[in-house]
């Protein structure tokens, strides 16, 4: 075995395999040769030997009209620690929020200054457009607002320095008032996003910091311009306070409530 | 003669190549590492699951970090949300995770238990989907497998699943997992025909010790094998109630999964949508 493989050599084939990957996304999940190639940026020849390594190693599975990715990765993807971790500590107050307001909960954490739905949830007919693992832009939403606001300093800054994405005519793409609502979530604990990643959905959500850490953020989402009434964010502030209380400890001494 | 530009770029293509097929069989062979039962690896574990060498594994295991499909906390390496995230494209069950899911939470709320998804891949139920209640969780996990025959998931989709998938299944070497195990053809056979007859099968304490779990069919999307769960500890435990509710909610689930099948799968004429009677409920087969 070659153990002094250049370090270049590495990076350069485990980062075109991460662009393979990345080119599949919700709405994408069957990708052709060319598209693979458009969307990977790679060349195609690249694109296409790769591609069949991937699906020998099970990576990704062949389809008669292309690629998707494989049943390997979804089974990787599972075991995901910090969303098992955060499954225990969070799911019940995520259930008992949905019941309570009958609309729908979610939990998510920051990734590349984007946002990652671990689980959503809803004890209703209302149903997110979203699946879990789904990606949006942290700042079109209350979610990634609420965790931009706690996170670290340099995933904001990132994101103030671009241009901030438009989902809907509601996203909010001038910085200074996202700046300003940021402060405000600093010092409320509640972010709202009324209508900005999705028409007629609107979202209030709040970070769970455990021991001055940001671990995640919840939210409770709804049809209409604004569901950020003060029964909603007593019952969701209630829910933070409760997972914080709990969290990490062993689900074995977390007695049925 | 010299070679043109493009044959130089295909030869170097073809060496990058080389080494890319060791490159990615090494990141397989770590992220092989992490199962259910050991999450949190040190280098040390890599090393030893492995059997490659420290600076391999740690130059591996950093620039995975960096790509987002591990993480790294305190001194152990677990499989990252990147992974997670891409994962969930998997397009095999894709539509039939979303439609369900739903249903799956609904179903967790009427029941008070944990409700499941699972199909048969070969001899085994792969759980796809596990909706905890509160804070039971089942034993299985989420992608992964347990043979099908000592469980409620496994049993409702043998028992309606096509004579080869079935014989398949049950020719396997069968373990008494707890002492309520059926381990003996005759028994998982009469089982079986129970099934057909009631419409869902019931698990008591045939996998875990202290668990039971209530299972009907779903049929699935085009060859698929699928059914749902509600699970929960053994007290207490209303089978017959859980069990109209899991029946009614598998019904409902079918019912969706038929009006929804459109043109990208085969449609299954045999496979009816109104009654939840034990005939409607056989999932479509390879046949359909």
């Amino acid at each position: 075995m070659d153990i002094d493989v250049d370090l270049t050599s590495d990076r350069t084939v485990l980062s075109r395999a991460a662009k393979i990957l990345e080119a599949f996304s919700g709405s994408r999940r069957v990708l052709s040769l060319n598209a693979l190639t458009e969307r990977s940026n790679l060349p195609k020849s690249t694109t296409h030997r790769l591609a069949g390594r991937l699906v020998s190693l099970g990576w990704l599975e062949r389809q008669p009209d292309g690629y998707r990715i494989g049943m390997s990765l979804f089974e990787a993807g599972r075991l995901a620690e910090r969303r098992i971790r955060l499954r225990e500590s969070v799911f019940p107050s995520l259930q008992d929020l949905a019941m309570k307001t009958q609309l729908a909960t979610s939990v998510a954490v920051l990734s590349n200054d984007e946002i990652v739905v671990l689980d959503h949830l809803s004890a209703s007919r209302f149903r997110l457009p979203i699946y879990n693992g789904a990606r949006l832009p942290a700042t079109c939403t209350a979610l990634g607002k609420a965790l931009l606001a706690r996170g670290p300093a340099d995933a904001l800054d990132r994101v103030l320095d671009n241009p901030l994405p438009r989902r809907t005519d509601g996203s909010i793409v001038d910085p200074v008032v996202l700046a300003n609502q940021l402060v405000t979530i600093q010092e409320t604990g509640v972010a709202v996003a009324n209508e900005e990643a999705f028409a007629g959905i609107s979202c209030v959500a709040a970070p769970l910091c455990v021991d001055g850490g940001l671990v995640a953020a919840i939210s409770i989402s709804g049809p209409g311009q604004r569901i950020d009434s003060s029964a909603t964010v007593t019952a969701l502030l209630g829910a933070v306070r409760a997972i914080c209380a709990d969290y990490g400890t062993p689900r074995a001494m977390v007695a049925d409530r | 003669m010299g070679k043109s530009a493009t044959e130089t770029g295909v030869l170097a293509a073809e060496m990058d190549s080389d080494s890319g097929k060791s490159v990615l069989e090494r990141a397989t062979t770590i992220l092989a590492c992490f199962d259910h039962d050991m999450p949190g690896c040190t280098l040390k574990d890599l090393c030893e699951r492995t059997g490659l060498p420290k600076s391999t594994v740690h130059r591996f295991a950093e620039r995975l970090v960096e790509m987002g499909w591990l993480e790294r906390l305190g001194g152990e390496y677990m499989i990252g949300i990147g992974l997670f995230e891409i994962g969930n494209l998997a397009d095999r069950y894709f539509r039939l995770r979303m439609l369900a899911l739903p249903y799956l939470h609904h179903l967790s709320a009427t029941t008070r238990c944990a409700t499941q998804l699972a199909v048969l891949r070969g001899t085994n139920v792969e759980y796809l989907e596990i909706v905890p209640y509160r804070s039971f969780q089942p034993p299985s996990h989420e992608g992964g497998l347990m043979p099908a025959y000592c469980t409620a998931l496994g049993k409702a989709i043998l028992a309606f699943a096509p004579p080869a998938d079935l014989e398949r299944a049950l020719d396997v070497q069968r373990v008494r997992r707890t002492p309520y195990t059926l381990v003996s053809n005759g028994m998982l056979r009469d089982e079986l025909a129970r099934i057909r007859a009631t419409g869902v099968a019931i698990d008591r304490e045939e996998s875990f010790r202290g668990i039971s779990c209530v299972a009907a069919g779903i049929g699935g999307d085009g060859r698929t094998l699928a059914a749902i769960s509600a699970c929960g500890r053994s007290v207490p435990f209303d089978a017959p109630q859980i069990a109209n509710q899991v029946r009614r909610c598998a019904a409902a689930i079918r019912g969706r999964l038929t009006a929804t099948r459109g043109n990208a799968t085969r449609s299954c004429p045999r496979y009816a949508t109104s009654a939840a009677s034990a005939v409607d409920h056989a999932p479509p087969s390879v046949s359909c």
